[in-house]
């Protein structure tokens, strides 16, 4: 009798989900978007924030674009390319989704870039920097807005050698594909200019302890300019803090990507990052109409400050709803639909926006400095070099 | 006798479910959407790889943390392959089991001394050393970022595989002659030597059993079985990267065989098939989908400590 | 020589670290041989109530008590309600640790999000001196002596005391010890609920310079692994012992092959195991 209860147990946790055919998308049906984030794990704050400035814009259009209902369907992809490639052919296959954006992690977007491609859904990349998804494994179905790994340190190899001055600098950046590719972005241009790197340091990602290599550092004072540095999550904490706690911060100036010193991480670093001169697509204090709007829009919603990922998966929203109305809601027509995405410009709260001929966005880089205004560590803005692309360099 | 009992106790629910049960199995493809059928081959590959893993820890009472080490190295030799030109199925299932054992055959060596849960640590460890390695790797490996762009291999016959309908009933063929491979396997004398040591190894030495090379012969054949679904799930999935080796998959192998209970055949294979839906209905259902999968694991085996195959199997 | 003498500081305020999380894991598994997958959730717990209790205060000492008081807590929750019935069952310890593990990782995203953090390292120990020509900050210089102060204490409970007379001869012979007519449920729990304070100690010492953020707990429990298979398992002076290992080869490895830092953690376990399969000062189980 037991055996039978467990049995139909079996058969009625499996038919909760078993014969859900495939609906078929009609005109005047809702449209259908499918998001893929992290919701767990290290990448959770960078999934969640992506999330809610991409929810905010569906919000600000009352989720209505050409007349057509928009359907926002979540999936967590736990930063996992297995776990990413499950939930992308459900969303695709059960749910029937018209587009998919989203996706933090770079092996979520490789392992996704054939498929999509093949099922034809085009793919709007929120974060995934990964640069061959927009060079060599590119396809006319994925989309970034956010950066190409390495995009932004191309100006800032420039920048750095003939604005401020390095001629000689250390490289730093953990052992992954991300910190590889922003290293190669920096030395690219600035050895293009010139510009001498004396040793490229890669620690392994989430190390807990820099000091080893911090140590070696002290032998460089006065040797090297600059340390041009990438650290993100807890590393970035960890190497800030350590960095002034062996006594670097005022010896040997760091030039870093905004991720070291985002504003998540300005009150755990503290004085610390105070000072750091570092480059970004976004600025929060970025004094623009837009981003004030934006900023005072997200505020009221969620009740804490956007970042650089909420304002990526803010302008992902956008993108694809200035596509939906340039084709009138028939998404269904895909090589229309791709044009249109192709074609999308407008003022983002990072400044203008644009995609390069490889579906890669083309951004202004910020300048910004580490300050601290009414007891709030924020990156204020001093400078800028505008209209980057994936492949920019400077003239000499 | 006692056998007689035992095989109508275990016939009964399949003559009861069995027939409705194998039409759903044959149509599924006809019956519901593709990303069912995805689900269904994700699970028969995890049920081959938790049941190889079974063969050390149930059957041989060696608990390893470190499985996935197998399964991704045939992953990546299948991956290799592809890439290099060499797109035939069998080619890579062969070379997936031939170093699946070899790396097996020299991890034996280092962790078969160790006992107990000395061994869960030391299987780890090995196995963090491969994923290591596949991380920092990159010009060979793609490091983090992997190999992408593998495609269904050949199987010839003409069968396309890129469907994945056909995919899913040539994973059915495979997982089949699998489980009969693996049930021969551990029905000879070799197998109930294995039960032997997991009993007793005292007694085992006592008889004049030579158990060290029996656990060593064991550990290299559970790595080449997992070099099996190591292979198959690369090919379908279409890449491969180094969580493909890390400490997340194994401790998955170690929980369906657990859930689904140890020393028995079909015990890991039916843990997979719960874990790999749970996961999935779950997290459609909720973003605290890891904190009820956690709550689950704790009360399913609190309540069935022998994992639920058995409480099946026994019909209490 | 100053680079040296850096060196070795760092590698010994990352081994002190090391050493509170493996004695408490090996002495739960010594005595108890359980293998607590969910060793690090004590520390992910401790660090962020630790986090919570500092911004509210402004207190290290309380944020100390309450993190380890919550590590505690959950430790004989754990142990007396759910582990107790898998004695000797190693299978079943690994599901219940691991669903422990699950739960407790995504209430704390649950309850404190996902953004990584630092505690604020405890006022007055702020700061660097200068040693030997190189600046050094003074808080490691705590957690060394902290360190040390708990191994020398943990010492004298073990060698000195007559609890620890009772847990060292658990570890030997648990079938002496149970026909002893000592209550053998009372040590378990109390042993396995100083591992936890242990553990939740690390998270409030470490938690300045390691930090707290989702994944910290399989991070630390793979350390724990690691200094406990090259000390021995079961053995205190092998948690020191062998976190003295791994902090300074960890360490120097770092800083003179820096392209092998990914392998400078288990590399020396592979050499240790090749060579003794118990570690250094561990038993071969009977």
């Amino acid at each position: 009798m037991k055996k039978l209860i467990y049995v139909a147990l079996g058969g009625i946790f499996l038919s909760l989900f078993a014969f859900e055919g495939p609906m078929p998308a009609k005109a005047a049906e809702p449209i259908k978007i499918g998001f893929l984030a992290p919701y767990v794990g290290v990448y959770t704050k960078l999934g969640t924030d992506m999330r809610d400035g991409f929810k905010l814009y569906l919000d600000e259009i009352k989720n209505k674009a050409a007349g057509r209902e928009i359907l926002f369907l979540d999936e967590d992809t736990e930063a996992k390319p297995e776990v990413g490639t499950t939930k992308t052919r459900k969303l695709v296959e059960k749910d029937n989704v018209s587009v998919l954006a989203g996706i933090v992690h770079s092996g979520v977007a490789y392992a996704v870039r054939d498929y999509v491609t093949e099922k034809k859904v085009p793919l709007v990349i929120c974060n995934a920097g990964a640069a061959k998804l927009t060079t060599d494994e590119r396809s006319p179905y994925v989309f970034r807005v956010s950066f190409a790994n390495g995009q932004q340190d191309l100006a800032a190899g420039w920048y750095g050698y003939a604005k401020l001055g390095i001629k000689k600098a250390i490289v730093m950046a953990p052992d992954y594909s991300a910190g590889h590719e922003k290293a190669d972005g920096f030395m690219k241009t600035f050895k293009f200019m010139g510009g001498q790197v004396g040793e490229e340091i890669y620690p392994p990602l989430e190390t807990p302890d820099y000091a080893p290599y911090l140590a070696k550092l002290v032998n460089y004072v006065g040797k090297v300019d600059r340390v041009w540095a990438f650290f993100a999550g807890s590393d970035a904490i960890r190497f800030v803090t350590q960095y002034q706690q062996y006594g670097l911060k005022d010896k040997l100036k760091l030039w870093t990507i905004g991720d070291t010193v985002d504003e998540t991480f300005l009150p755990s670093q503290k004085d610390a990052a105070l000072g750091i001169e570092n480059y970004l697509h976004y600025a929060f204090t970025l004094d623009t109409p837009e981003n004030k709007r934006f900023i005072k829009a997200y505020e009221k919603k969620y009740n804490y400050d956007p970042g650089q990922f909420s304002e990526q998966g803010y302008v992902g929203a956008k993108t694809i709803v200035k596509a939906i109305e340039m084709v009138k809601g028939k998404i269904e027509d895909k090589d229309a639909f791709l044009k249109a995405l192709r074609s999308v410009k407008f003022e983002a709260p990072r400044g203008p926006f644009k995609f390069d001929d490889y579906q890669n966005v083309i951004e202004n880089v910020y300048m910004r400095r580490v300050e601290k205004k009414d007891g709030k560590y924020l990156n204020v803005v001093f400078d800028n070099v505008p209209d980057v692309s994936q492949f920019w360099m400077p003239k000499k | 006798m006692k056998t007689e009992k035992y095989s109508r106790v275990v016939k009964s629910p399949l003559l009861f479910l069995g027939i409705p049960l194998l039409f759903l199995i044959l149509f599924l493809p006809s019956l519901v959407s593709n990303y069912y059928v995805g689900l269904a081959i994700q699970i028969l590959v995890m049920a081959i790889f938790a049941t190889s893993l079974n063969l050390l820890v149930g059957y041989t009472g060696l608990p390893s943390l470190g499985h996935a080490a197998y399964f991704g190295v045939a992953g990546y030799a299948a991956g290799f392959l592809y890439l290099a030109g060499m797109k035939n199925l069998w080619l890579m299932i062969i070379l997936g089991m031939g170093l699946g054992a070899i790396t097996a055959a020299i991890f034996g060596l280092l962790a078969i001394r160790a006992k107990g849960p000395y061994f869960l640590i030391i299987t780890l460890a090995l196995a963090q050393v491969l994923w290591a390695i596949a991380f920092k790797w990159r010009s060979l490996t793609g490091g983090d970022d992997g190999l992408p762009g593998i495609g269904r291999p050949e199987i010839g016959l003409g069968i396309n595989l890129k469907a994945d309908p056909h995919f899913y009933y040539l994973t059915w063929v495979i997982f089949l002659l699998f489980l009969l491979a693996f049930s021969i396997l551990i029905n000879s004398p070799f197998g109930h030597t294995l039960r032997g040591i997991r009993e007793s190894e005292s007694r085992m030495k006592a008889l004049g059993c030579n158990v060290w090379l029996y656990k060593y012969l064991a550990f290299i054949f559970a790595g080449s079985l997992a070099g099996i679904s190591g292979v198959l799930w690369v090919c379908y999935d279409g890449f491969v990267n180094p969580s493909n080796l890390g400490i997340n998959l194994s401790i998955t192998g170690l929980l369906m065989l657990i859930l689904g209970g140890g020393g028995s055949l079909y015990g890991p294979a039916l843990g997979a098939g719960i874990i790999v839906l749970l996961e999935n209905i779950v997290s459609g259902f909720t973003e605290r989908w890891s904190l009820c999968l956690g709550m689950i694991y704790i009360v399913v085996i609190m309540l069935f400590p022998e994992g639920i195959f058995s409480v099946m199997r026994r019909g209490r | 020589m100053a680079f040296w003498i850096l060196q070795t500081l760092n590698g010994l305020s990352f081994s002190m670290l090391l050493f509170l999380i493996a004695a408490g894991f090996t002495l739960i598994f010594g005595l108890m041989k359980i293998i607590n997958i969910a060793h690090g959730s004590f520390y992910l717990l401790s660090a962020y109530i630790g986090l919570t209790i500092l911004h509210a205060t402004g207190s290290f000492l309380l944020a100390l008590a309450a993190g380890s008081l919550a590590a505690v807590i959950l430790g004989i929750v754990m142990e007396s309600f759910f582990l107790r019935r898998f004695h000797m069952k190693d299978l079943q310890q690994v599901l219940l640790t691991f669903g422990f593990v699950l739960v407790i990782s995504d209430l704390c995203l649950w309850i404190w999000g996902g953004n990584p953090q630092t505690l604020p390292i405890p006022s007055g120990f702020e700061g660097s001196i200068w040693i030997a020509g190189m600046v050094f900050p003074i808080y490691r210089l705590l957690v060394i002596l902290l360190g040390v102060l708990f191994a020398i204490g943990l010492w004298i409970f073990q060698e000195k005391t007559k609890i620890g007379a009772i847990v060292r001869a658990g570890v030997d012979d648990e079938e002496m010890l149970r026909g002893s007519g000592i209550n053998i449920q009372m040590v378990f729990a109390a042993v396995f609920a100083l591992g936890a304070l242990l553990a939740g100690l690390g998270g409030i010492i470490g938690g300045p310079f390691v930090g707290v953020f989702p994944g910290v707990d399989i991070w630390i429990l793979l350390l724990a692994l690691v200094v406990v298979i090259i000390g021995g398992v079961g053995s205190l002076k092998g948690a020191f012992v062998g976190s003295l290992l791994v902090g300074l080869i960890d360490n120097f490895g770092k800083a003179l092959f820096p392209q092998f830092s990914l392998f400078t953690i288990f590399a020396p376990m592979a050499i240790i195991l090749a060579i003794r399969p118990s570690g250094i000062f561990g038993r071969l189980e009977k």
